[in-house]
């Protein structure tokens, strides 16, 4: 399992959101992906999920050229800035259609929407997506995200808009799957990186200001007065303190 | 690419037309029997029902294709489904196509329960048969395929629905202005407008001997042939079906 990019530039206009940006991912585990808003880290993943190209330089997922990109997403899923299921489609009916675009087995795909339903606590299969709270709905997102079981997951903010207990929910789940998987995690929350990931990469106006495991971070970054660990290095980071 | 993939965004698009099949066919038949009785009140020979009917056919196809057809190129990038659908590994141009192919799907239904009840109420009113009515009824499929086509295209380079949805009745209902501006006074044939091309839906069942030049009607001043209007939907068809493929696939999100 493998997530590399290379030089990895885009830009919107005169707006440069990713500048030449490097990292080689392999393994299993969680890597937190942070950085301020506008740092880059959607960007990143819309490059990585083919939903925009890059200006210049390549990204990779398991050696494979996202540039061909029906062979790369193969073993890739991703959560990228808040999406939607269709309104019109019961929660059965849209895990099965992202079931079926994967070319999933139908038995598997049975048991797998039994599974993820009872793991995310998803409420009446028959109930139309457009009906959904918020929060309701972003955990269809995530069930349709895992629905493929890929070896790679791209998350971004995954539990933006969900309660205390759903949050909990999913943070259970992540510790599951970063036992078999590789998983980059895109979070506001320190707390959340802190208690799930074992690497941090630190973005800031579209490149990578620092690289490392969580305790190396802290250890080297995180000095000074006030909150301390992951925050006073992320803070001390992103405002140039170091 | 998995067939699969093919087969769950074609499925998708059918269920999530299903009401607008329905509410189509329905108005269908409405229309048809408000022609019929627009017909006995106002007296209409056979061959006035006939090209009356086959103007409904030709309104209603630019109004079911445009609201059918509206969302194929836009309803995931104005919408955040996007996000979710276009990262899985699936080829963006067999998404359009496949959605494209169930929108033609999706128009066959009320286009044959138009002829369907044209043909009843002809039969009840006239004791005679649509002249021409298979003929007809290919070249009404034609238009629609075109029409849904070219909405789709428009779809693709649009930010919002509303743009391919204001377009395509703009292009349904301001038809007959064009004609008769190109020409009665331009005395020009519109050759270059799709809707132009679908007149011969009515036309070939109003008149077997058909007529280039129709002096007598203000707005239908010219009336195309069958292979002129077939050549004008054909190139509607490839031309805005390939400019819906080209964008779709190079959206970005």
């Amino acid at each position: 399992m493998e997530i590399k990019a290379v030089n990895l530039t885009k830009r919107f206009g005169n707006n440069t959101a990713l500048n030449s940006i490097n990292f080689d991912i392999k393994g299993k585990g969680i890597v937190g992906y942070l950085g301020p808003n506008g740092a880059g880290k959607t960007t990143t993943f819309k490059i990585f999920s083919n939903l925009i190209r890059a200006d210049s330089g390549d990204a990779f997922i398991n050696g494979i050229n996202i540039k061909n990109y029906k062979m790369a997403l193969e073993n890739v899923s991703a959560l990228v800035d808040e999406p939607e299921p269709y309104d019109e489609m019961t929660i059965h009916e849209f895990l099965e259609f992202i079931g079926n675009i994967r070319g999933m087995d139908q038995k598997l795909l049975d048991n797998r929407i039994e599974e993820l339903g009872k793991e995310l606590r998803l409420e009446d299969f028959s109930k139309k997506c457009g009906q959904l709270s918020k929060g309701n709905r972003q955990r269809v997102v995530i069930a349709a995200v895992l629905l493929p079981d890929t070896d790679i997951l791209l998350l971004d903010e995954p539990t933006s808009g969900l309660d205390p207990a759903e949050t909990y929910d999913i943070k259970k789940l992540l510790k599951k799957l970063k036992r078999t998987k590789l998983i980059i995690l895109s979070s506001h929350l320190l707390d959340e990186i802190k208690e799930l990931c074992d690497y941090v990469i630190l973005l800031d106006r579209g490149k990578i200001i620092a690289q490392g495991s969580v305790k190396s971070i802290i250890k080297k970054f995180g000095k000074g007065k006030g909150e301390k660990g992951l925050e006073r290095a992320y803070i001390n980071l992103v405002r140039g303190k170091t | 690419m998995k067939p699969g993939a093919f087969y769950a965004f074609f499925n998708a698009e059918l269920k999530m037309a299903r009401s607008q099949i329905i509410a189509f066919s329905f108005l269908s038949v409405i229309l048809v029997v408000l022609t019929g009785l627009l017909s006995i009140k106002a007296f209409f020979n056979s061959t006035d029902f006939f090209e009356s009917i086959g103007l409904v056919i030709w309104l209603m196809i630019g109004i079911a294709a445009t609201n059918i057809a509206a969302g194929i190129g836009v309803m995931d990038f104005n919408k955040k489904t996007g996000l979710l659908v276009l990262s899985q590994p699936v080829d963006r141009k067999l998404i359009f196509l496949s959605r494209l192919l169930a929108a033609f799907l999706v128009l066959v239904l009320p286009i044959t329960v138009l002829y369907i009840s044209g043909f009843g109420m002809s039969l009840l009113l006239y004791k005679i048969s649509m002249p021409n009515i298979f003929l007809s009824y290919g070249l009404a499929i034609l238009y629609a395929f075109s029409f849904t086509a070219m909405v789709s295209g428009i779809s693709s380079m649009s930010k919002e629905k509303s743009t391919p949805i204001s377009f395509g009745l703009t292009f349904a209902f301001l038809a007959v202005f064009v004609f008769a501006i190109f020409g009665k006074f331009i005395g020009m044939q519109p050759w270059f407008f799709l809707p132009y091309g679908g007149l011969i839906i009515s036309s070939v069942m109003a008149a077997p001997y058909l007529m280039h030049v129709n002096p007598g009607n203000y707005f239908f001043y010219y009336i195309p042939y069958v292979n002129e209007a077939v050549l004008i939907m054909l190139l509607y068809l490839v031309i805005f079906a390939a400019l819906g493929i080209f964008y779709y696939s190079k959206r970005e999100l």
